[in-house]
């Protein structure tokens, strides 16, 4: 059946440098890779019930980017009770590509940008798979609030939302259909020609 | 009690300018304009209940920077029980200083984005100034962290019917719950602007 469009929604913190990688992810996938197809959310509007940002994430299936272990954005739609079709956990992807997430928070280092246009190529392959795999299939979500985890770290929201890797770094939540992820050499050759990296930007040394 | 640091609660949106002057606006005043007295709130790890990022909006004024008319920032913490010291409605206070953010970047520091958040800094630190001085008549009281599940999903625009301000100037509101500021006394570091006019939701 496929989906018209998926939603990503990045942790988009403030304090730690690795949410200026996810959010940057996020505008690539959003404005660069799959303009028009894919939604980009920010996680207050979605507990404070904007009417816009709400439906998003209830019409369409979720693509949660959590940068670090407190696992914000996974937590943040855990709060209305949606289930993310699929979550990208920056740890486990920067394990593996060896980009470092870098100091800087106005905007990331090179390396930073570098390991957002990682988190943005495995993002859009499995967008991708979703807007494209006639087998891929989503019901319409309901929000509601649900505060357990509310102001409380104590919640396992790995064990809550039954995350199982599925790739590295790529995690596929229960209750959920399945994605298939393939690399594909041309998002890749995109990511590298199209979207320029910075070392500078309006005076901020990048 | 005194205040002896301020808490910078940026809106958390990614999707409009005015959320990235509110980000970029926070690092400046945090790293360069009063740097050990600006402690950054994060707004998705205050809901997780990360510690630090609780405890900081519940032991020092917050000035919450909402990037657009659904006051995300200053929402976040109603429903959480807690009532920022001020709040800068930054589309609001970008045309009164004569700001055309419709151009600016979302994803780039860059431009118009990064020369408003600029002036916002400055606009912060001073009120901030005035509220951390030796013998400023600026006082705390810690509010207690609730939590209101019931109160999700209602928002409105300006936080009409939720909060009411006090205009000290066009885009900069303060609850009318909240002590006033020390400008409005006629004191403090920041710019004086005395007076200050009752408004229903600001904006």
């Amino acid at each position: 059946m496929a989906v018209e469009k998926v939603t990503i929604f990045p942790c988009g913190g403030i304090g730690d440098p690795v949410s200026s990688v996810t959010r940057l992810a996020g505008y690539i996938l959003a404005d660069d890779l799959l303009p028009g197809r894919v939604e980009l959310v920010s996680i207050p509007p979605v507990i404070t019930g904007v009417p816009d940002e709400l439906e998003l994430v209830q019409a369409y299936p979720v693509i949660a980017l959590d940068g670090c272990g407190h696992r914000c954005g996974s937590n943040a739609l855990n709060l209305v009770g949606i289930r993310p079709a699929a979550r990208l956990f920056t740890p486990r992807v920067r394990s593996e590509t060896k980009h470092a997430i870098g100091r800087r928070r106005p905007f990331p280092e090179i390396s930073g940008q570098k390991l957002a246009k990682d988190l943005a190529e495995r993002a859009a392959a499995i967008a991708r798979n979703m807007l494209e795999d006639p087998e891929y299939t989503f019901e319409r979500q309901e929000a509601h609030p649900n505060p357990e985890g509310l102001h409380d770290e104590s919640l396992n929201i790995e064990e809550t939302l039954g995350y199982e890797e599925v790739d590295v770094g790529c995690f596929q939540c229960s209750g959920m259909c399945a994605f298939k992820l393939e690399k594909d050499p041309e998002l890749r050759r995109r990511l590298e020609e199209e979207v320029r990296e910075y070392e500078e930007l309006d005076g901020f040394e990048c | 009690m005194a205040v002896r640091r301020i808490c910078m609660h940026a809106c958390g949106g990614i999707t409009r300018v005015g959320a990235t002057v509110a980000r970029l606006a926070t690092y400046v005043v945090a790293e360069e304009l009063i740097p050990e007295k600006t402690l950054i709130s994060c707004a998705p790890a205050f809901l997780r209940g990360v510690e630090e990022d609780v405890l900081m909006v519940v032991k020092s004024p917050s000035f919450a920077l909402d990037g657009c008319e659904w006051s995300c920032g200053t929402n976040l913490l109603y429903l959480a029980g807690i009532t920022p010291a001020v709040r800068f409605l930054l589309p609001e206070y970008a045309e009164a200083q004569g700001f055309d953010l419709t151009g600016g970047s979302r994803r780039f520091p860059s431009g118009v984005t990064l020369e408003f958040s600029r002036l916002v800094a400055e606009r912060v630190a001073g009120i901030a100034a005035g509220m951390m001085e030796r013998g400023s008549p600026y006082t705390f009281k810690r509010p207690e962290l609730k939590k209101q599940p019931e109160r999700w999903f209602r928002s409105a625009s300006n936080m009409a019917g939720l909060v009411d301000f006090v205009q000290i100037e066009p885009g900069i509101y303060r609850p009318d719950t909240m002590p006033p500021l020390p400008e409005e006394l006629g004191g403090g570091a920041g710019d004086a602007r005395a007076g200050g006019e009752e408004v229903d939701g600001g904006g």
